[in-house]
């Protein structure tokens, strides 16, 4: 308790900490909410200032900038179907097509609810068992147990948006094969790159995915509009009601143990527990084919998760000092700027810190939720700008969304050829929510199974002696196998009931 | 200045910072400056960073960068150009117009990878640095609560004896200098090393930390905060000589290893296009800048302090030079090269 009003005082009683308090809350929302720049970005901008703050001050202002990005990017993709950042996009998978619906103000009222919901119980939990869990995560996880995540993870992934299984699988395996694209992880040869040097670093996820919702979307508005049917979205400023968040409880809760892992895990974080958190959601789902038309779930599942790895990203940082990202070395550099290293000896020689920075997190998550109630009520109202203007300036946040992650011309290029492959593809039935799924967790897996080779002696069998990974891959054959039955049963019931009145006039 | 201004004010005085670099408003302390070449620059310079923001590149450019600026009197401003292991900018630096004013933020890789074939960047040819500002050995460390083994010596007593091959969590894997210096200990050691690259800096302490690697290859500087906090033990120095502050740490020569190692190092690099007087006057803004408190400062915030020393343009070519001969040799041995 004493804890908590050190950590209380050291935020709201210091003039100089609250105010870089707002600016890093209102910072990082403004800069997460911008495709290509990220709170990152900011971050990297504030670093040399850090040297005139107090270690704490510092701090304190990454981690809140850290809480507030992650969540500025879901309005974007909500209300326009362009993600602030790679964590956000599973937030267009349903977000923006409950926009279309005429529930945006619904759709953002679950983001920040969910975000703020799912960065508390985050928060609180790094309170309670930083030093307890940090160890822990550590020695459980290495590459092995990441690559059998990720598998779990991609089990589901082809029931996501598409018209059929088949649809969705293919899908998942074309984003598989663009995460090919690159440098092959394994003796950094390069792979499919077609002689380019650019492309020998990969396909960048950003702008895929600014191809595939954003500019996929404003090709199929202006279709609709050519062919005369586009009905313009009705503004929906509706909060989502307590019951309906009530009905979610479960979502919410397993979202929360997703995000908080995969934010524990060092290069895995917020990105992959937006993913898999909306993945568990659909897996666990009684109608999983609602997902992908506008359903509250998969707006709030995504949500929960990545704000859930933000408290989970300072676990490792704070109690061993392994940064689990960009955002996190950021703060690692701030916290030797000013001579002191983050590890298990930093919560007894700087509780006060530890505890100031945990509270700024808690209240910066709070903060989220009030600053959030007001953007329902008034940044829907955007909506109402009419198509032919908004397209361009669709287009244009995309180009410089694109352009801004590398500096690189190529990836606006991947956009709009994205896009404009996305809008055929839409259109045939696949699932581009599949299509980001197979790149972002292909990327991911291929990285952990080349690691996790070495490590098990170059033999498959290793998987069988790491407990996690056995759970995880037997988790996944159970998944795909009860998939498979179900299916089975469902067109044997089908045959049944169609063969019935043959049977009946014989 | 911590110490004599008020921990209220300090935030504000950020924050006020922040609002100036925002209007691009430069410190102009340009007295002691060396003179510029026919007004050389009159405008911003912009700097390519092959690796990400917030990175170990990034930092250490940021940290230069700002003096340079603060002594021409002009901007820098930086362009992170991440991908294919530092590859990725190459394209645009290669066309860039050499008016000196677009500069090449890059460290050994650019000697590793001309010497592995990896990139068209040829030293001397189509890149040349302006300076070498920071250098730094390397070391292996073990997880302190590793039960097998807890120095070098029965490190290689237990790899000898169990025959047990070894990871190593690195930075980077074939064709890297952390890739020929593990593979010239093993074959020198009789124990079977095998790097595991591991890109991201967090992914990597992690793996060590929860031993599902057995070594760990870094600098001092990444290492020390897990030494200091009892959670890694350096165990070898992979240099012909410590420095003093080491002298405890067995290198290379102690435990009868006789390759010569090479240095991680950090550069800022221009086309050899570039005016000569432009180039000279690049070269003398960064020693300026490196001989600045600032600069200091960051290389003990980073622990280089202790081996980086100043590398011009040609004393730099030619360290470069010399460092890609010798990884010629170690890749042609390796069967990396033919």
């Amino acid at each position: 308790m004493s804890d908590l009003i050190t950590g209380l005082s050291g935020v709201l009683l210091d003039p100089a900490t609250l105010g870089l308090f707002v600016f890093a809350l209102i910072g990082g929302i403004v800069f997460g909410s911008i495709p290509g720049i990220s709170g990152v970005t900011l971050a990297a901008i504030l670093l040399p200032f850090t040297a005139g703050m107090s270690t704490t001050q510092a701090v304190m202002t990454f981690a809140v900038l850290y809480v507030s990005s992650v969540y500025g990017g879901a309005i974007t993709a909500i209300l326009f179907n362009i993600p602030g950042s790679p964590n956000n996009a599973p937030a267009c998978f349903d977000g923006y097509p409950m926009t279309l619906n005429g529930q945006s103000g619904k759709a953002i009222g679950a983001a920040v609810t969910a975000s703020a919901l799912g960065g508390t119980v985050s928060a609180l939990v790094m309170m309670l068992a930083t030093e307890s869990i940090a160890g822990w995560a550590v020695r459980a996880f290495g590459p092995p147990e990441i690559f059998a995540l990720v598998v779990f993870g991609l089990t589901v992934a082809g029931a996501v948006g598409a018209q059929t299984l088949s649809h969705g699988w293919l899908s998942v395996c074309l984003g598989l094969l663009l995460a090919t694209i690159g440098t092959s992880p394994a003796g950094n040869v390069p792979r499919f790159n077609m002689g380019s040097t650019y492309l020998m670093g990969g396909i960048e996820f950003v702008a895929i995915i600014l191809g595939v919702f954003a500019v996929s979307e404003v090709l199929k508005q202006g279709q609709h509009i050519a062919e005369g049917i586009r009905v313009p979205p009705k503004i929906g400023i509706d909060f989502p009601s307590f019951a309906e968040f009530w009905a979610l409880k479960l979502a919410v809760f397993r979202s929360i143990i997703i995000g908080f892992f995969s934010g524990i895990l060092p290069g895995i974080g917020a990105t992959l527990a937006a993913f898999l958190g909306y993945n568990e959601a659909v897996r666990w789902s009684r109608n999983p084919k609602k997902f992908g038309t506008g359903t509250l779930e998969g707006v709030v599942a995504p949500e929960v998760a990545n704000n859930a790895a933000t408290g989970a990203a300072m676990v490792p940082l704070l109690a061993l000092g392994i940064p689990g990202g960009a955002l996190t070395a950021m703060m690692l550099a701030a916290f030797q700027m000013h001579g002191l290293d983050p590890g298990p000896a930093l919560f007894m020689t700087s509780r006060e810190l530890v505890w100031t920075v945990f509270v700024a997190m808690l209240l910066a998550n709070m903060s989220i939720m009030l600053l959030g109630y007001l953007e329902t009520k008034t940044i829907v109202h955007l909506l109402r700008i009419p198509f032919p203007l908004l397209a361009p300036i669709i287009l244009m946040l995309g180009i410089i969304g694109a352009y801004a992650v590398r500096n690189l011309m190529l990836d606006v290029w991947v956009m709009l050829i994205a896009g404009i492959a996305a809008f055929v593809l839409r259109g045939r039935g696949y699932s581009m929510a599949g299509v980001v799924l197979g790149v972002i967790l292909g990327q991911i897996g291929e990285g952990a199974f080349v690691k996790a080779m070495p490590i098990m002696n170059y033999e498959l069998t290793g998987f069988l002696y790491r407990p996690v990974a056995l759970v995880l891959l037997l988790g996944a054959v159970l998944s795909v196998a009860i998939s498979a039955f179900q299916r089975v049963r469902r067109a044997r019931k089908e045959a049944g009931r169609d063969g019935l009145p043959a049977d009946a006039s014989a | 200045m911590n110490a004599s201004i008020p921990s209220p004010l300090r935030g504000m005085l950020a924050v006020c910072l922040l609002s100036l670099s925002g209007l691009g408003v430069a410190d102009a302390q340009t007295t002691e400056a060396p003179e510029k070449p026919d007004g050389y620059p009159s405008r911003d310079i912009t700097v390519m960073i092959p690796f990400g923001t917030g990175g170990g590149s990034d930092q250490m450019m940021r940290a230069l960068g700002a003096e340079m600026a603060r002594i021409m009197g002009v901007d820098f401003r930086y362009t992170n150009k991440s991908g294919a292991g530092g590859l990725a900018a190459i394209p645009d630096f290669l066309v860039a117009p050499t008016d000196g004013y677009t500069l090449l933020q890059h460290h050994d890789a650019v000697v590793t990878g001309q010497a592995a074939g990896k990139h068209n960047l040829v030293i001397g040819e189509n890149i040349v640095p302006i300076c070498i500002p920071q250098q730094d050995f390397s070391q292996l460390f073990i997880n302190a609560e590793d039960d097998r083994f807890d120095d070098w010596e029965s490190l290689v007593e237990y790899a000898q004896e169990t025959g047990e091959t070894l990871r190593v969590a690195a930075s980077s894997g074939q064709g890297s200098h952390e890739h020929s210096m593990v593979t010239l200990i093993s074959e020198g050691s009789g124990i079977d090393l095998e790097v595991v690259p591991f890109g991201d800096p967090g992914e990597r302490v992690s793996a060590i930390l929860g031993q599902h690697v057995a070594l760990y290859y870094d600098q001092p500087g990444e290492g020390r905060p897990y030494v200091e906090e009892g959670q890694l033990t350096p165990v070898l120095s992979i240099v012909e000589e410590a420095p003093d502050a080491f002298s405890h740490i067995p290198d290379l020569r102690d435990v009868g290893l006789e390759f010569n190692p090479t240095l991680k190092f950090r550069a800022l690099w221009a086309s050899p296009e570039v005016p000569e007087e432009r180039r000279d006057y690049l070269e003398a803004v960064c020693r300026q800048a490196a001989d600045s408190e600032g600069w200091q400062d960051y290389l003990e915030r980073t622990y280089t302090h202790l081996n980086s020393r100043f590398y011009g343009s040609e004393e730099g070519t030619e360290f470069a030079s010399q460092m890609l001969e010798t990884y010629r040799t170690t890749f042609r041995d390796l069967g990396i090269i033919d």
